[in-house]
């Protein structure tokens, strides 16, 4: 029998790295530079917060590392597609690469050992909320880190709706030489929405390896950055739209989680978790109407040289 | 003469590159307590020690080289396919299909049957990120890979369902029949597979492709700029998709091999990895299809010896993936060199234009 509280449930739990992602993903893309090595962010801050939290018995530090990490990749990111003006797809796949290979040695390096770390100390659940009336027992099995996904979401909806840094943002996405002339420093802004959209896939990271889970798994992003980025194409680049979407792509995992766990299409489980990838195919195939990039996205912008 | 110092600039980055993967690679191997002199010698006497080990990295280099033209030809149209492993895994599919069910082909018909279904299967499965760029503008690397996830849970399905072994201590399909099989030249220790054969002439079909014909002229417009090709009457939106088939099939082609030449049997779950191993061997050859071979020996090196490296001296072959996503950045980061390399061309040309009206 499949229970519609479990699916919600699921759902919700499932959303939260994709939305993290996502939502980095909107504010690199806005400011002008394409983020497709999310993936490789996500999966190096599971990483860092997974061992951070190992040595130090502290699940906070390592959800502050799991950050950390991700935002230094976005930082050699940010430095070959803005600086060098490099391609931003190879750089991304450069990051993914590198992330997926330097998780797997440091594994071992630590355990001594391939697929999966020991057990560490991961964030408990919010217990706070358990005295809050009908949703409150629902509430306190969340990880606080879903709470901190619905504050940046709506602090991003806040920044392009209602201030002028996002404005600012906005232009350098859609017309750098404007924003330049307008004394805006476009490479400044680009940087930092790049770093910050690393850091956000880091606490993507954090929430595998120490909120949903208490040990790092090899891989353990499993496509989930790129999941993310089309969400950010179906949510049309909107915080709002995007977080949305992530739902969407979530309830579509929790269907099949829910379908291999009580077996009862007898279908195998392997043809079922290809479910939230075709549907998200079947999306970005079947859109209405073409989904419109901020204009200068992925295209690197050269300052005049003096 | 000039050629030869064009080739050499060339070859400055990507060995630049290389060598520094490889000093990251020693800072890592120090980071274990190892020495990495030791655990480089291992690693090349694992790729080159005995006649075994060299047909090892020979016959390791020939699904990289169908992979690496495979990231090539997308790259010179611009677009980057990084879903080459699971056409990769569709296109071993496929062979295997033609290679256990049809019977009692004589060999010259059911091999090249296998190998075409390989090349097929895997351009099929590029279709539709193709027809989600052209009609959509779907970023590529979003369409190809979730179709990676795709093709490995439908394989995986297929081979447990419909086509799965009659005996088998593992969920696989059947052997493939031995008129399909690839062959192998056995002289001494040596026993290197026939494919590597077949991997040379892929190069060699598509360097001529890009090089003598119109489809490659246009490819390579498209990739250059696709405004202006547009408004020349090239189509960007045909060759888009063409290179995007042509590289599935490329890819398909790299399953075909592994599976008529090396292991003989698809297995469930099989994804060897040669489809992402495919990009940066792609990127270090800058796309040219000649230069491919030789950067997907020095990955086929490079894997191959991993294996000794970390049996002997206990170095994880993991840091070979790090050391490709280095080689990958580096490559990425070229661009700074060009852009300094323009400033500095565009600054003497007005310093001697500025010489000219002096004189005048």
């Amino acid at each position: 029998m499949i229970s519609i509280e479990a699916i919600i449930l699921m759902t919700i739990s499932t959303a939260v790295p994709l939305v993290f992602a996502s939502l980095g993903g909107v504010l690199s893309e806005r400011s002008g530079v394409t983020n497709i090595g999310i993936e490789g962010m996500i999966l190096f801050g599971a990483f860092c917060g997974m061992a951070v939290s190992y040595f130090t018995k502290n699940p906070v530090l390592g959800v502050i590392a799991a950050a950390v990490g991700g935002g230094l990749l976005a930082l050699i990111h940010a430095f070959i597609s803005i600086s060098c003006g490099g391609p931003q797809a190879v750089s991304a796949t450069g990051i993914t690469l590198f992330s997926v290979g330097i998780t797997s040695f440091g594994l071992r390096l630590i355990f001594n050992r391939a697929g999966n770390s020991d057990p560490v100390a991961y964030l408990p659940t919010t217990e706070i909320f358990r005295d809050i009336p009908v949703i409150g027992k629902y509430m306190a099995n969340f990880s606080p880190l879903l709470y901190l996904a619905i504050i940046v979401g709506v602090g991003i909806w806040y920044l392009f709706r209602h201030t002028p840094l996002g404005l600012r943002i906005h232009t350098v996405g859609e017309n750098p030489k404007v924003a330049e002339t307008l004394g805006i420093n476009v490479w400044r802004i680009r940087y930092w929405c790049v770093i910050v959209s690393g850091m956000l896939a880091g606490l993507g990271g954090a929430y595998l390896s120490l909120g949903q889970m208490n040990l790092f798994q090899e891989n353990m992003s499993a496509g989930r950055g790129y999941l993310a980025l089309a969400a950010v194409i179906l949510g049309r680049w909107k915080p709002l739209g995007v977080i949305a979407a992530c739902l969407f792509f979530s309830v579509f995992d929790a269907i099949q989680l829910q379908l291999q766990a009580t077996n009862m299409t007898g279908l195998s489980p392997t043809i079922l978790s290809a479910i939230p990838y075709v549907v998200c195919l079947l999306v970005l195939a079947f859109s209405f109407g073409k989904s419109k990039a901020p204009a200068a996205n992925g295209k690197p912008y050269l300052k005049k040289q003096g | 003469m000039d050629k030869i110092k064009k080739t050499c600039s060339e070859l400055k980055m990507p060995l630049i590159a290389i060598a520094f993967a490889f000093v990251f690679g020693s800072l890592l191997i120090l980071s274990t307590g190892k020495n990495p002199i030791e655990a480089y010698s291992a690693l090349f006497r694992g790729a080159f020690g005995s006649p075994a080990a060299i047909s090892q990295t020979l016959n390791k280099a020939i699904p990289l080289i169908f992979t690496g033209l495979s990231v090539s030809i997308a790259y010179q149209c611009k677009s980057l396919n990084i879903g080459g492993e699971g056409q990769l895994v569709f296109g071993a599919f496929g062979a295997s299909l033609v290679g256990v069910y049809l019977k009692g082909l004589p060999m010259l018909v059911h091999l090249p049957l296998a190998i075409l279904a390989g090349f097929i299967f895997g351009g099929l499965w590029a279709v539709i990120p193709g027809l989600l760029k052209i009609k959509k503008d779907v970023n590529t690397v979003i369409s190809t890979i979730m179709m990676n996830y795709v093709a490995f849970s439908v394989v995986s399905f297929l081979i447990n369902t419909y086509f799965k072994a009659d005996k088998s201590d593992f969920v696989a399909m059947n052997w493939v029949e031995t008129t399909a099989r690839i062959p192998f030249i056995q002289n001494g220790g040596l026993r290197i597979c026939i494919g590597i054969i077949f991997a040379i002439i892929a190069a060699i079909i598509l360097r001529i492709l890009l090089q003598k014909t119109v489809l490659g002229y246009e490819i390579k417009a498209v990739g250059g700029n696709q405004n202006a090709s547009n408004s020349n009457g090239i189509s960007s939106k045909k060759n888009i998709l063409i290179s995007l088939i042509i590289s599935g099939g490329l890819a398909g082609l790299a399953g075909a091999m592994d599976i008529l030449g090396n292991s003989g049997k698809l297995y469930d779950g099989y994804n060897p990895g040669y489809g992402f191993d495919g990009i940066p061997i792609a990127l270090l050859a800058k796309g040219n299809p000649v230069g491919v071979i030789l950067t997907a020996l020095l990955f086929s090196v490079l894997r191959t010896g991993a294996v000794t490296m970390q049996t002997s001296v206990g170095v994880s072959r993991t840091i070979v993936d790090a050391m490709q996503g280095v080689i990958i950045l580096f490559i990425a980061a070229e661009y700074i060199f060009t852009i300094y390399k323009k400033a500095r061309l565009n600054r003497t040309k007005m310093i001697e234009e500025k010489k000219l009206e002096g004189a005048q």
